[in-house]
């Protein structure tokens, strides 16, 4: 009678941990990043690039200023696209 | 090992195998609630949509999807610019390293920290498609504003870290 409950019992315990563990490595993502856990809205269709342009390299002399080099690509205002947008609603 | 005789072996086994159904049933169970993807929420807010707008009339079903189109045209062509600047940070800073030729270590990693940060968000925000969030032809203007604001909010927030970012590669280049 012993050895039945405790082969049950072993059994259930068995169960739970195969289940845990399984739960546990589920999703294989693991993004390290600051966004991990947070979904991205993949695209449904991916279009198929023709060609690929090759992105002008980025060279610094050895005497340019790194500081004022940073300083010069700052994004621009995005409110003109934003009021365009809101415009083409209204007309809805 | 103690034999185990006639009705007691059957309730033993019927126990056993019990216990494993009801084992098997949660780790099936557990393992489909574990596999809803981006692309299923993307998918079924989609299927939300054209299921509401199927009422709506020919003329707005044709300014919805010119206003999403232009919607995801903005964000292209806004975050292609915010990856082009990252693409410029990343390179002073390994100008910077280059030059520094292992001293402020501590600052350049930092620093490599919050630019790739940053051009992680543009990445994100790259990737994102706005669905109109419907609720009835009357209410079309304030739906499609809704989604505009959520759009602006969210590019405006990748701007934010782009800027961030600038400020501390400038803070540890500049000195």
């Amino acid at each position: 009678m012993k050895g039945k409950k405790l082969l049950i019992f072993g059994l259930v315990i068995a169960a739970v941990l195969v289940t845990a563990v399984k739960i546990g490595t589920s999703n294989d993502e693991g993004l390290a990043s600051p966004f991990a856990g947070q979904f991205l809205a993949a695209p449904t269709k991916i279009p198929t690039p023709t060609l690929i342009p090759t992105p002008t390299p980025i060279v610094f002399n050895q005497d340019s200023n790194l500081g004022e080099e940073a300083g010069k690509f700052a994004p621009e205002d995005f409110s003109e696209d934003f009021t365009g947008l809101k415009t083409e609603a209204s007309n809805l | 090992m103690r034999k185990i005789r006639g009705k007691g072996l059957v309730v033993s086994i019927k126990g056993i195998l019990v216990f494993l159904s009801i084992s098997l049933s949660f780790f099936i169970t557990f393992n489909v609630q574990a596999r809803i993807t981006p692309e299923d929420i993307v998918q079924a807010k989609r299927a939300a949509y054209e299921k509401r707008v199927a009422s709506y009339s020919a003329v707005h079903k044709q300014a919805l999807i010119k206003l999403s189109e232009d919607i995801a045209a903005v964000n292209k062509k806004r975050t292609d610019q915010l990856d082009r600047i990252m693409e410029v940070q990343a390179a002073i800073l390994d100008e910077y390293e280059r030059r520094e030729n292992g001293k402020d270590a501590e600052n350049i990693k930092t620093a490599r920290y919050w630019v790739t940060y940053a051009h992680e968000a543009v990445a994100y925000q790259a990737a994102k498609i706005y669905i109109f969030d419907l609720s009835s032809e009357g209410n079309i203007k304030s739906d499609a504003n809704s989604t505009i604001n959520l759009f602006q909010s969210e590019l405006n927030s990748t701007r934010s870290k782009v800027i961030y970012s600038q400020k501390i590669l400038q803070g540890v280049v500049g000195k």
